[in-house]
């Protein structure tokens, strides 16, 4: 049946593809706009703005993602090479780069425009609520490795920069609404204008309603539907500065099915409902010229994030405050400094099995850094070396130094190097979490897991090593190549100790106790790679392959009991994808994905392949259609265990869409 | 599949806007971005007509930009391209492009804090001090901006010109790794 599919989509693009030839242009009496547009024969130096950074970075950009079909921001990661992005249920994603992806990825830092979406109450990010209007993004900076110098804490793994559009660039009107199975239906609207020369500014809105994955019990807990909106405003000032004030609210619903432990009988109950997730902030950013040859940049902002789950509660607000200067040193020396301040404040509410202590808590983080990237030899040798110490509440003082070099042979080809250190800062969720979890009933009582807090939970670290290769053996060819060895210390693990009784509360009952600890070292090491080939003008290939080996082990006397499994196990060892992009006649354009993952053995997540297609025709200039197929090769497949919850996997799917631009 | 895919390559002409020689597009380039340049009104009515200075061994493109400019004006002086010797001070052209960085240190040395529109087309033109650095990215020309540069040098870029580039240095987005 897919077959057919297939087939029809295929003649259709036949028919369409006699596309006419253009005669030479009158470049003299182009507009500069015009200009952009015309491809050049001969494509030489710098392919990418990403092509000479020292650091495994691929850059999804607005058109990548439109072309996509992507829906969220974690479909939009899927296009990055050497990113893992399950599903695990509808709305809850397990996202990580160089590994230990989780649903809340402890290692991997998430920023959109300068704002840290990292949750420090159970260390990772909560997609479900990551979001905004997918087409004012601009880019998506993926970077696979540290980034600890400049970046800060808990940039171990990865960083995933989500950059969006100035409001310059999305003046007029936007509007957006399709529907399908599974994206049941959604509608986004974009309004932006300018006041005089120097103040442009945008608003926007939308809405959504998702269905529910597939569950071999059928029981579809995890539909989900919300509304965000938002606002951007960019003024241009004196001297070449400019201020930007920005913010975003949100509000939905989100499906779950939790398991809420008792002490007494029958001791575990199911709990299904939605969980009331809200949040909003605002961002304002000073940035600049100062002096002769430096620029700065001076942000704040402020966070809300409410989480009303089944089983606890918890209101957070952050503020943040950032400052960075950069200044060019004789003409070598390029030296860039800032400092940074956080506070957090979280405030939980929660059931007798699971609970923080204290209940509410106030985390301060603060941090200077300073970074000089030298021109050893210009156009050809550049080293940054730089350190980064921040102070947090949890470890005190931590230093995540780095060195970097670029080394540019010719025009067409860069090699880079690095040694970086990183670290991973504790959360609530090690140092004032309790949580029991029913595991049996044995003759004389029943029997639970208590996680107790750790109070001397130490930092995560790592040392990594990184070297990389791009090149362009032909016009047309864009290859990379990066590979790593990670050494890391101080693993997170779970450590199990002797069972013991207690009477009270009554029952009585057995506990194995559990605690995080740090009881686990070990290595990671793996080779990302990919292609860029376009073909002809009008068609582009990309490919990419990446391995990711990690070996995890006990510190003698080691109690683990799981994170050696769930690291090991949770990330798949090969990963490939395969995109075609088509440009063809008549503003019809086809986009197709296949992704291959193979087996995650902790799930146990059996190896999948399944592909994405859009087809787009842009029926007017302001008038776009599109018709997108998502995960198509099965009925549904499964992408990361489900744990308590049960396992959920995503549906074949397929959606519509409308876009109208003014 | 494979094989519809393939009879699709067959049958499918050349796609839309023929594409143009590099050179000859991005002469075109620099053509255009005078126009969003504002110079101080003195310097303007002290010169006879309006200069584009073409350093180094950039043939094709200058005489591509000769012919592209021929006959335009710029705020009322007659526009003129003009090769010229790396010694030469180019302090009396409106505009000064440079090909590499081995010429580009001694030329923008003399004419940092002078009101002269730096075009150059090599990476790290910017870090020399340059103005604005066209470079190719994914076979389509683009160009960034220095607004210290442009500072420093006492002319004014449009907004639209900003709006366009692919980044704009002096008010960065982002952190550099």
């Amino acid at each position: 049946m897919r077959d057919r599919w297939f087939l029809g989509l295929l003649l259709g693009l036949l028919a369409a593809v006699p596309a006419a030839a253009q005669s030479t242009q009158d470049l003299r009496h182009m507009s500069l706009e015009d200009l952009m547009n015309i491809e050049v024969t001969t494509v030489s130096r710098t392919p990418e703005p990403s092509a000479n950074t020292p650091a495994a970075v691929y850059v999804i950009t607005a058109d990548d993602i439109r072309r996509s079909g992507a829906r969220s921001i974690p479909e939009a990661l899927r296009l990055a090479p050497g990113v893992q992005v399950t599903r695990i249920t509808s709305d809850q994603w397990a996202i990580g780069i160089r590994g230990f992806t989780d649903r809340l990825a402890r290692s991997m830092l998430v920023l959109i425009d300068g704002r840290a979406v990292y949750s420090t109450l159970f260390a990772g990010t909560y997609w479900e609520v990551q979001d905004t209007l997918l087409d004012d993004i601009d880019r998506i900076e993926v970077i696979r490795g540290p980034g600890g110098t400049l970046w800060g804490a808990n940039a171990v793994n990865g960083i995933i920069n989500i950059i969006t559009k100035r409001a310059t660039d999305t003046q007029g009107t936007y509007v957006q609404a399709g529907g399908g199975s599974f994206q049941n239906g959604f509608a986004s609207v974009r309004y932006g204008g300018q006041h005089g020369d120097d103040l442009h500014y945008r608003a926007y809105g939308k809405v959504f309603d998702r269905g529910a994955g597939y569950h071999p019990d059928g029981d579809e807990f995890d539909d989900w539907r919300t509304g965000q909106g938002g606002f951007r405003a960019d003024w241009s000032l004196a001297g070449n500065r400019s201020f930007t004030l920005q913010g975003d609210a949100y509000d939905g619903r989100y499906g779950q099915r939790e398991i809420l432990t008792d002490f007494v009988a029958p001791f575990a109950h199911t709990l299904e409902g939605d969980a009331r997730l809200s949040g909003g902030n605002v961002v304002g950013r000073w940035e600049g010229a100062v002096g002769a040859s430096g620029n700065f940049r001076l942000q704040t902002y402020y966070d809300r994030t409410n989480r009303h789950e089944l089983r606890f509660n918890e209101e957070r607000d952050t503020f943040d405050v950032d400052f960075q200067h950069t200044l060019n040193v004789a003409s070598a020396h390029r030296l860039t400094w800032g400092a940074a301040y956080r506070l957090s404040s979280g405030r939980t509410q929660s059931v007798a099995t699971e609970f923080f202590t204290p209940a509410d808590r106030t985390d301060n983080l603060g941090s200077v850094f300073a970074q000089d990237e030298i021109r050893v030899v210009p156009e050809r040798l550049r080293v940054s070396a730089g350190v980064k110490v921040e102070h947090n509440d949890y470890t005190g003082f931590e230093v995540q130094p780095s060195v970097r070099g670029t080394w540019t042979p010719s025009e067409d080809q860069t090699v880079f190097a690095a040694v970086t250190r990183a670290v991973r800062t504790p959360s609530r969720v090690e140092t004032d979490l309790e949580i029991e979890s029913f595991l049996t009933r044995l003759p004389p009582g029943p029997l639970f897991l208590r996680l107790s807090p750790n109070p001397d939970f130490q930092s995560e670290k790592l040392i990594a090593y990184e070297l990389g290769y791009r090149i362009r053996p032909a016009q047309s060819l864009f290859v990379t190549v990066s590979g790593f060895v990670n050494q890391l210390q101080d693993v997170l693990s779970t450590d199990a100790r002797p069972l013991f009784v207690e009477a009270s509360p009554a029952p009585l009952h057995f506990i194995i106790p559990l605690q995080f600890g740090n009881t686990l070292h070990g290595a990671s090491e793996g080779v990302e790679t990919t292609a860029d080939y376009r073909m002809t003008p009008w068609w582009r290939w990309e490919g990419s392959y990446s391995y990711l080996r990690i070996a995890l082990t006990r510190d003698p006397g080691s109690l683990d009991v799981s994170q050696e499994t769930r690291g090991e196990g949770l990330s798949p060892r090969h990963q490939a994808q395969l995109r075609a992009s088509l440009d063809l006649a008549h503003g019809v354009t086809f986009d197709w994905m296949l992704r291959a993952v193979s087996r995650l053995p902790a799930g146990p997540v059996p190896a999948y392949a399944t592909s994405d297609v859009r087809l787009g025709w842009r029926v007017t200039p302001q008038v776009e259609l599109a018709v997108v197929g998502q995960d198509l090769n099965q009925a549904h497949h499964l992408e990361f265990p489900g744990g308590s919850m049960g396992n959920v996997e995503v549906p074949r799917s397929v959606y519509a869409s409308i876009t109208w631009t003014r | 599949l494979i094989v519809a895919v393939l009879a699709a390559v067959a049958l499918a002409p050349v796609h839309a806007a023929a594409p143009v020689a590099e050179s000859r597009l991005k002469a075109a380039f620099i053509s255009k971005f005078p126009q969003f340049v504002v110079w101080p009104s003195a310097v303007i009515a002290s010169h006879g007509t309006a200069d584009i200075c073409v350093f180094g061994p950039a043939g094709d493109l200058r005489a591509a930009l000769s012919e592209i400019v021929s006959g335009d004006t710029l705020h009322g002086h007659g526009m003129r391209v003009r090769e010229i010797a790396v010694g030469r001070d180019p302090s009396d052209c409106l505009v000064v492009f440079v090909g590499s960085h081995a010429e580009a240190v001694a030329i923008l040395q003399r004419v940092a804090d002078r009101p002269v529109l730096t075009i150059g087309d090599y990476p790290e033109f910017l870090d020399d001090g340059g103005i604005i650095e066209l470079r190719v990215v994914d076979g389509r020309v683009r160009f960034e901006v220095s607004m210290t540069a442009a500072q420093r040098a006492g002319l004014r870029i449009g907004s639209q010109l900003l709006r366009l580039a692919l980044n704009v240095r002096g008010v960065e987005k982002g952190k550099r790794i």
